[in-house]
């Protein structure tokens, strides 16, 4: 799935989770630094938090309608897996 | 203002033997906060009392006698100022030396050999302690300062048992002076130790302190009547050793063993400095500070430390429902009724449902708050300002040139600021301001008012541009307000694109240049987790009543019933910062656990514990928050973002992603223009500056008296 | 004079080695043993001729202007002085074994070389000198004499002290009541600029050097070193902590030598006319001429140059008329400025004037200002005047000097009223020794000396004092409250002494000095 549209309105926020350093979040972090100026450039009023923090396993976490979470663990993906997974996780 | 030359003698500012601890924390390396550890020199080792010990070179003697266990009595030595040598009680004896050694002007030498306990050092002890007692009032039952008195405990420790002072003449006599409605003065106390001359020039970089007179007839003051102008005052009260220098609000109030310390953190602005909270049952006596080297070192700004008699006045303790315009007690249980109905009532759906978070707010309650909000279908959370993006402060000590915009931080974090000073004292710091133009404390070079000055430094026309250009650790401190500036998008756009420009000198993977301060507690934590016809306040005051309808339905949830109360239908009463124990995020983004210091009055809970409870009414179909305690609130904290519940530590953004987001926030702010408008620091009376609980207080009212509007009257101690 | 047999020589030699009774009065007398060969000639010192004085219109009575002044000798081929170099100048000072003339007497030969320490080359910062004419000690009226006389002698000496020091200029610190003499000087300076002697190329010799004027604002404190600096910098005249010393960290941060002005002033001359010919004058290690200043109770109080270790009796007697009521007539003399103790008449008869002499008479030449007081002074009242200066004049830096200072000037107010008891003698000598030597600068010290000086020597007299007000007034307390005028009804401390059993009994002869 591509990143480069619009999300359904049923999506409310976008939050990854992972470490600066960790080998484990390399993906996650390439996954970022390319999709992340894209996903905002065609939902810019979805927010999309990214936090890092050191030894922290790399996560993704989408929040629904009413407050429903649902996450996918990213810990030692590489980044197509990471799109993959994320992709998964927003149209669930 | 005169810059002062790194002199010979010295010490090292980060403590007696530098700090270790940093350095071994590889792969976590860069764990980066305000201060930094100096290059520490050769280290040298000297003989003290027979035993040997280590210390950095440039170190003082007395820092290697305290090192190697030896206490020295001491009056005019402190470890973050300049050293004066005036007192002559650290006096020890070094071999090979004729005359007792003032063991905190002379520079360990390797190889020396110290003592610390003969009887020629004793008799010195005794002979400047019985001097200093000559000309000392009897004044220990009425002083303050008794139970905390460094003249007191020394001259029991290191002092002669008997006075030998009877001169007919009596002892000198000095004038006070009124320093303002903060500091209350006694100068018949003064010891003339200098140390609150030496702070205000350096740390607090007003000048207005210094000494008159010569001889006996030495005093210290203000010369001309003036109060002392200086956010960062209040600090003069702990440096002084004896009672010539108290707190004006705390005067005659305690006595420093009745009072319970409490250690937590601040919230009257985004420094996050951390406190002891001293109390005397379920009052809050005063605030002292707490020494973070990282965060405020040793001193606080006197709002922290003053603002705490607002806790008293104006306390909501029961909920309050309003019938007609009158507000009127009820139970919990009635309140949360009449939330509920007013909830179906308004018709709210979704989007209509708002949370608005104010200053004061903690991570526990944010993070309560938008759980409800988002379970109710809404994403509608809002700050009590509209912002931007937030990169924390990072690393200011370790900046070499600093370029502030639209921000006064001497006013909007005093703590930070002194800092700032402090590498512009001591290293090459340069500084330049774009916005109003105002006293820092510092020298700064002025580049302009508006975005078109921004504009032109960014095109590297007018001054500071060659200074930033070369500096290898340059550093943007963006200030809070200009997102609230009309301005402010555009020059968001014309930031991120100068940032992505001179990436490699201001994102670095150890360096990330561009940050912006927050003045408000609550809002690096809001940002961190992520927020009208139902309107839930929490804590909001600094609502603008013209922006909630007429007919929506108000909640405020906060501790004192100022503007965001009179705007509610429902008030809630939740506990102000010093009753309870929650994380607070600082401007850093350094996460800090306060605790609670005494109970809440009347019926007022803690905050997310009042949010759980609230929407757990079994008309809501939804069902409870997830959380039960307040472990499990942070092990939901932690799923928003793990930084929030390390405490005490700042995490580095990572290069490649802050450059992702200065990409986005170029595109994001791109094609705003520029309409000019010049960039107004925030007053001290301004209303976005004064918090709620300020507004509560006897004594910031002092205060804006005294020093915004200029009226000195005779501030009396007042009770 | 008995020729000893050897068993009773080397007695003689072993009492005197262990006795250690110091003697040195006059020239050693070297202990005969059988092969000497003969004694060394005992030198007489005093006066000095004419031909050998260097300050030679000191009395201001010919033209103070650059004619005059190079009319008597200045000026004459300093560009080779300062062609010979640095190390020429600093080797012929320390030859000449000149001591500073300020009052600590420091060898400044020495001093002026810890300017040239080893890498000063490197060191980007200029380098001054600074010359010290804040003539505050009390009695010292010889800087003036020089700077108002034979200015150009110390332009001249800045000059070549600064190429000895290597300093880019001058500062001298003139003291803001000599107002004739701060213009003289700058008179001086205009004109040694005028006639090219100063400024880009000093003499034509290539080394570039200026001076300049700043003027003091009344106060002693100011004399001391570190004051002067930070005074000249703009700021209040407190002492600086020492280390870092001048030489490293001094005005405005730069290396810098404060000297005297006497001092400075005499090394062109001593350039000029050789290190022997100074060394030639005075004892070993107290060498050359001095400027020395009598004042008092002499018939013909005067400045006066005359050679180191002249006696003290011969200096009074012969250039100043006597003291008045002759020789015996005479109570004490300060020999060198109000900081030095006391000598009673006794000493003063064997003492001469120089820096060892003096010290071992447990007094100290100082500036050679020589105060002589007969017996119509009230001694008492003298030493108490000294004390009011020094607590007018302490900076208040540091806590033993400030407070201590304050505390003894009452303390001597009362001695001289004689209110008081005779333990509080001991316990004022306590307190001069917790203020000497703690105190950051030396102005503690030259405080607590003169009252040292007073009960070494003239103790029986406060103690006549005591015992006469005590006799009129009844027992007196610890500080000066009349056993008579104490309030029983009043919550009084039990250790003022007003119970003591010395107290009670009328007589002073029961009075027991304590030691």
């Amino acid at each position: 799935m591509s990143f480069a549209k619009a999300f359904s309105p049923a999506l409310r926020e976008i939050r990854i989770i992972f470490s600066q350093t960790g080998p484990a979040s390399a993906g996650t972090r390439q996954f970022i630094v390319s999709k992340y100026p894209d996903i905002k450039k065609h939902n810019p009023d979805l927010p999309v938090l990214i936090r890092e923090a050191t030894g922290t396993p790399a996560r993704a976490f989408a929040r629904f309608a009413r407050g429903v979470e649902q996450h996918v663990e990213l810990e030692n993906l590489s980044a197509p897996e990471v799109e993959a997974k994320v992709a998964e996780l927003i149209s669930s | 203002m005169l810059r002062i030359v790194s002199s010979v003698s010295r010490p090292t500012s980060t403590g007696l033997l530098g700090k270790v601890a940093v350095t071994t924390h590889t792969p976590h390396n860069g764990r980066r906060s305000f201060s930094s550890t100096s290059s520490r020199g050769a280290d040298i080792t000297l003989t003290v009392d027979g035993k040997e010990v280590t210390v950095p070179q440039g170190s003082a003697l007395i820092q290697a006698c305290e090192a190697a266990g030896a206490t020295i009595p001491r009056f005019c030595y402190h470890d973050r100022l300049a050293i004066a040598g005036n007192c002559r009680m650290c006096l020890v004896e070094v071999e090979r030396s004729p005359k007792p050694v003032a063991s905190c002007a002379m520079p360990a030498m390797p190889g020396s050999k110290v003592f610390t306990n003969t009887p020629l050092v004793h008799e010195a002890r005794e002979g400047v302690m019985e001097f200093l007692l000559a000309n000392h009032p009897l004044d220990c039952p009425i002083c303050d300062q008794g139970g905390e008195c460094d003249l007191q405990d020394q001259s029991m420790r290191y002092g002669s048992d008997r006075a030998r002072f009877h001169e007919i003449t009596g002892k000198r006599a000095v004038e006070n002076k009124d320093l303002g409605p903060l500091v209350k003065t006694s100068m018949n106390r003064c010891i003339q130790c200098t140390r609150c001359v030496r702070f205000a020039n350096e740390v607090a970089g007003v000048e207005e302190l210094g000494t008159t007179g010569r001889g006996n007839d030495m005093q210290i003051g203000t010369y001309v009547a003036k109060t002392m102008d200086s956010e960062l005052s209040g600090n003069v009260v702990d440096l002084c050793p004896v009672g010539a220098l108290t707190s004006k609000p705390y005067a005659y109030h305690a006595r420093p063993w009745e009072l319970k310390n409490t250690e937590s953190i601040d919230v009257m602005d985004a420094v996050g400095s951390n406190i002891r909270i001293d109390s005397r049952g379920v009052e809050v006596m005063r605030i002292q500070p707490k020494t973070n080297d990282d965060v405020n070192e040793e001193w606080i700004s006197d709002k922290t430390r003053y603002a705490y008699d607002g806790l008293k006045f104006q306390r909501l303790t029961t909920p309050l429902i309003k019938r007609g315009d009158r507000f009127v007690s009820a139970t919990w249980e009635d309140a949360l009724a009449a939330i509920a109905d007013g909830l179906a009532a308004s018709g709210a759906k979704d989007d209509e449902i708002q949370g608005v978070v104010g200053h004061l707010t903690d991570a526990e309650s944010i993070v309560a708050l938008k759980d409800l909000i988002n379970r109710l279908g809404s994403d509608n959370l809002a700050l009590d300002q509209p912002g931007g993006n937030a990169a924390p402060v990072h690393g200011v000590e370790k900046a070499d040139a600093i370029l502030l915009i639209g921000t006064n931080p001497r006013h909007e974090a005093a703590v930070l600021n002194s800092r700032i000073r402090k590498s512009w004292l001591h290293t090459g710091l340069e500084v330049g301001l774009v916005g109003e133009r105002a006293d820092t404390t510092y020298g700064y070079d002025f580049i302009g008012e508006d975005a078109k000055a921004l504009s032109n430094f960014i095109a590297g026309k007018g001054p500071f541009v060659e200074k930033f250009k070369n500096a290898k650790r340059p550093l943007i401190i963006v200030g809070s307000a200009l997102a609230e500036h009309p301005d402010g998008k555009a020059m968001y756009n014309d930031l991120a694109k100068f940032v992505e420009k001179n990436k490699d000198k201001l994102v670095t993977p150890e360096w990330n240049g561009f940050s912006i301060l927050q003045r408000v507690a609550s809002r690096p934590a809001a940002y961190e987790l992520g927020f009208p016809k139902f309107i839930y306040l929490l804590n909001a005051d600094e609502v603008d009543p013209k922006s909630i309808p007429q007919d929506a339905f108000v909640v405020y949830q906060g501790h004192h019933g100022d503007l965001g109360a009179q705007l509610a239908d429902v008030c809630l009463p939740g506990v102000a910062y010093t009753e309870k124990g929650v994380t607070w995020v600082n401007t850093e983004g350094r996460a800090q656990l306060g605790r609670a210091a005494v109970s809440s009055p009347g019926a007022s809970r803690e905050d997310w514990k009042i949010i759980r409870y609230v929407f757990s009414w079994p008309i809501y179909r939804w069902g409870p928050l997830p959380y039960d305690d307040i472990l499990e609130v942070r092990d939901r904290l932690w799923d928003i973002s793990p930084t929030l519940v390390r405490y005490d530590v700042t995490e580095p953004t990572s290069q490649e992603i802050a450059i992702a987001g200065l990409k986005t926030l170029a595109t994001q702010t791109g094609g705003a223009k520029v309409a000019g408008t010049p960039l107004r620091n925030l007053s001290q009376t301004s209303t976005k500056l004064i918090l709620y609980q300020e507004r509560e207080s006897v004594t910031m009212a002092q205060c804006t008296r005294a020093f915004v509007k200029g009226e000195n009257y005779g501030f009396t101690a007042f009770a | 004079m008995f020729k000893a047999s050897s068993s009773s020589q080397t007695l003689l030699r072993a009492s005197a080695l262990s006795a250690r009774i110091p003697r040195p009065y006059r020239a050693k007398l070297v202990a005969r043993s059988l092969a000497t060969v003969a004694d060394p000639p005992v030198r007489r010192y005093g006066g000095l001729k004419d031909q050998d004085r260097i300050f030679t219109n000191a009395y201001c009575r010919h033209d103070h202007g650059i004619k005059g002044a190079m009319s008597r000798g200045d000026w004459h081929r300093t560009k080779d002085i300062l062609l010979k170099g640095d190390n020429w100048i600093i080797q012929s000072i320390k030859d000449s074994g000149l001591r500073g003339r300020g009052g600590a007497g420091f060898p400044s030969g020495l001093k002026w070389s810890f300017m040239n320490k080893p890498g000063w080359e490197k060191d980007p910062r200029p380098r001054y000198l600074v010359v010290n004419a804040d003539e505050g000690e009390p009695g010292t009226c010889k800087d003036r004499e020089i700077l108002r006389g034979d200015p150009h002698k110390l332009i001249e000496g800045c000059l070549v002290a600064g190429r000895a020091m290597n300093a880019t200029a001058a500062y001298i610190y003139i003291r803001g009541e000599f107002y004739q003499e701060a213009s003289h000087v700058q008179q001086a300076i205009n004109e040694a600029y005028k006639a090219g002697f100063l400024g880009k190329d000093a003499c034509g010799s290539g080394y570039s050097f200026d001076v300049y004027v700043h003027r003091g604002a009344g106060a002693y404190i100011c004399g001391e070193e570190t004051a002067l600096i930070e005074s000249i910098e703009g700021k209040q005249g407190k002492p600086r902590l020492k280390p870092p010393f001048p030489a490293d960290v001094g005005l405005f941060g730069c290396p810098t030598t404060v000297a005297n002005v006497e001092t400075v002033a005499v090394a062109p001359t001593i350039c000029r006319r050789g290190s022997k010919w100074f060394a030639s004058f005075g004892r070993e290690r107290n060498q050359g001429t001095k400027l020395f200043c009598i004042s008092g109770h002499v018939n013909n109080p005067c400045v006066v140059e005359e050679e180191m270790s002249i006696p003290l009796k011969d200096l009074v007697e012969k250039h100043c008329g006597g003291v008045i009521g002759g020789w015996d007539n005479l109570l004490g003399i300060v020999p060198g400025g109000s900081s030095v103790p006391i000598l009673p008449i006794n000493k003063c008869a064997e003492v001469l004037m120089d820096f060892d002499s003096l010290k071992d008479a447990q007094s100290g030449l100082g500036t050679g200002a020589v105060i002589v007081m007969n017996k119509s002074t009230d001694v008492v009242k003298a030493i108490a005047r000294f004390s009011h200066f020094y607590k007018h004049e302490s900076c208040g830096q540091c806590t033993p000097c400030r407070e201590g200072t304050t505390w003894m000037m009452n303390m001597m107010d009362r001695m001289v009223e004689g209110r008081g008891h005779v333990r509080e003698i001991d316990m004022l000598l306590e307190l001069t020794k917790q203020v000497e030597g703690r105190t950051i600068c030396a102005l503690g010290d030259a405080a607590a000396w003169p009252i040292q000086g007073l009960m070494r020597h003239f103790r029986p007299e406060v103690e006549r004092r005591i015992a006469e007000f005590r006799a009129a007034n009844g027992a007196v307390g610890f500080g000066g409250l009349l056993k008579k005028d104490a309030d029983d009804t009043l919550a009084l401390p039990d250790n003022l002494g007003l119970r003591l059993p010395e107290a009670e009994a009328a007589s002073p002869a029961l009075e027991q000095p304590r030691a």
